[in-house]
């Protein structure tokens, strides 16, 4: 069903600012720019550290991008919101 | 390094380690994932979760950017969760009012690297709070933002000014009071003194402070004060005492007081405060009521005599005619008597009592009555039979003598003589001649008899021009 969007996954760690920050940041950059053609998934490592093994996640937050395939990652709290386009590919650099 | 389990995601490539290594150093990161033995474990970096549950209010955001961090503190004072702050503006989300222009705020952020102020902030309920901020431009362009809740503490300061505000008020009016206010300790040590005390007493608030209230009461009053203190002590209050206080020189007023007993904030009563009004004007006022009270008595008794003397001396041969004779003298006493007001009792001038009695007798553009002497203030007794006699004579002239005739002139005048004494002379001519009658008529007994009372002399003498009447008196 969404074979034309983007599927996101964010790992953060329980309440960490950065984790709040990147939640918060992810969805307003998401709204403004995907409107209606991605999904978020967040993972939350302090509930379940195994889960970081999938995608080999060392630093939270991290954003995986997992489609449009290829796999892309960003580190950070997404504030940056240039970088955060760039890095998923919404903007030709 | 972990043993990947599925993968067909990349392990950690060049650029991503690259990128890893920024993010942690530029602090864009707060856990990592590490291997404790074959699991992987979250580690947080230490002391951002303690800013986080710290109820101390704090936020960070990039200057000019959006809300990064929002703690407990922040969400317990403004109500707005983490994740409802991140992401906003501060300043939108909290409706900040600022003390100065937010763009010199902001410079000075960036000169000094710190700001602190009161700002006022609107909660998610519509509260509106003030607190004391104090911000911190990070070297990564961070604004760490740091509140304290002070609005009780405004609110507070704000009554205390206000109930400062109504002492100050109630002090002046103390101060300014024309009454003497003062206050003392249970040991009857002068606390305080306002300028009437001042002005009452004699003592300035500088000399009277620290000194015993006996300074003010008089050597045989002393006991008074173990009195007002052993009540005061009871909780009694003393209302409008009269007694006497001494001023700084010595001199003695009459003064009312008044104490009540004043208690701390525990209720404890700690002394009295006293008003004390100078009525030693008052004193003197009623005493001058008294006097005059007196004076009036004994006024009304010498002029009932006065009339009792004229009603036994009047006679005629008809009712009617004893009517009009006693009424006539009795008007000639109310004459005088208005003029006894004016002066308020000390007396009357002889030419208006004159001017008065005769007036009937002065024809328009004629003059048939001459009055003529200094000024002489007489004593309301003397002022009283003079009326009835220059009443009398003038009534006399009118029937028989000068008076009774187209032409006739009549003459009063006076002069001071030595020893005090006044000779009054009446010069009746042109009128019908004149014989000696053969007895004493009613007038010349009345004039004789009343004259003779307030210690005078009159002789009469019946020229054939006219009668003379000299009345020589003590004043």
């Amino acid at each position: 069903m969404l074979e034309e969007g983007y599927s996101l996954r964010l790992y953060v760690a329980g309440q960490t600012p950065k984790s709040i920050a990147a939640i918060a940041n992810l969805k307003r950059i998401c709204e403004q720019h995907l409107a209606g053609k991605y999904r978020i998934e967040i993972v939350d490592l302090m509930a379940n550290p195994a889960l970081a093994q999938r995608h080999q996640i060392i630093a939270i937050p991290t954003l995986i991008r997992q489609l449009p395939e290829p796999v892309k990652r960003i580190i950070g709290d997404l504030s940056n919101v240039e970088k955060v386009l760039v890095g998923l590919d919404i903007r030709p650099n | 390094m972990a043993e990947v389990i599925q993968s067909n995601v990349p392990p950690i490539e060049f650029e991503d380690a690259e990128e890893l290594i920024h993010a942690i150093h530029h602090g864009d990161v707060d856990a990592l994932v590490v291997m404790k033995g074959t699991d992987p474990q979250v580690v947080t970096i230490a002391g951002t979760d303690l800013l986080r549950l710290s109820f101390e209010p704090m936020l960070a955001f990039q200057l000019d950017g959006p809300i990064e961090f929002w703690n407990a503190g922040a969400e317990r004072l403004y109500g707005f969760a983490p994740e409802e702050a991140i992401g906003r503006s501060s300043h939108a989300l909290l409706q900040t009012k600022f003390p100065i222009e937010f763009a010199d705020l902001r410079s000075q952020l960036q000169k000094s690297h710190y700001w602190s102020g009161e700002l006022r902030h609107t909660c998610k309920d519509g509260r509106e709070v003030i607190v004391d901020s104090r911000m911190q431009l990070l070297s990564d362009g961070t604004v760490l933002e740091v509140n304290r809740d002070v609005t009780e503490h405004k609110r507070i300061e704000a009554e205390l000014r206000e109930s400062e505000q109504q002492l100050r008020w109630l002090a002046s009016i103390v101060e300014s009071s024309d009454e003497a206010i003062v206050s003392k300790n249970l040991d009857g040590v002068i606390t305080s003194w306002n300028r009437g005390a001042e002005r009452v007493f004699g003592f300035t608030a500088e000399e009277a402070i620290g000194q015993p209230i006996t300074i003010v009461i008089p050597e045989d009053r002393q006991s008074e004060e173990r009195e007002i203190l052993t009540r005061i002590r009871r909780g009694e209050r003393i209302d409008h005492f009269e007694t006497v206080r001494q001023r700084k020189h010595g001199s003695l007023i009459a003064v009312s007081l008044t104490l009540s007993p004043v208690k701390n904030a525990e209720g404890k009563i700690v002394g009295a405060s006293k008003i004390a009004r100078d009525i030693t004007e008052q004193k003197r006022n009623q005493e001058q009521i008294a006097t005059l009270a007196r004076e009036a008595e004994h006024r009304s008794k010498n002029l009932l005599a006065t009339v009792q003397a004229t009603v036994n001396l009047s006679h005629s041969d008809t009712s009617e005619g004893l009517k009009r004779a006693i009424g006539g003298r009795i008007q000639a006493l109310a004459n005088v008597h208005s003029l006894f007001v004016d002066s308020r009792w000390i007396g009357a001038e002889l030419s208006t009592i004159a001017t008065q009695e005769l007036a009937p007798y002065s024809e328009k553009g004629k003059t048939r009555v001459g009055i003529e002497g200094p000024q002489v203030l007489l004593d309301p007794n003397t002022a009283q039979t003079i009326a009835v006699i220059l009443h009398e004579l003038a009534t006399n002239a009118a029937k028989y003598g000068a008076l009774s005739t187209a032409n006739g002139q009549v003459d009063l005048k006076w002069s001071h003589e030595a020893n005090r004494r006044l000779r009054l002379c009446w010069t009746e001519t042109g009128g019908p001649a004149v014989q000696e009658p053969t007895r004493k008529g009613f007038g010349r007994r009345v004039t004789e008899q009343m004259i003779g009372q307030i210690k005078g002399k009159t002789r009469f003498g019946w020229r054939a021009e006219g009668l003379v009447c000299e009345i020589v008196l003590q004043v």
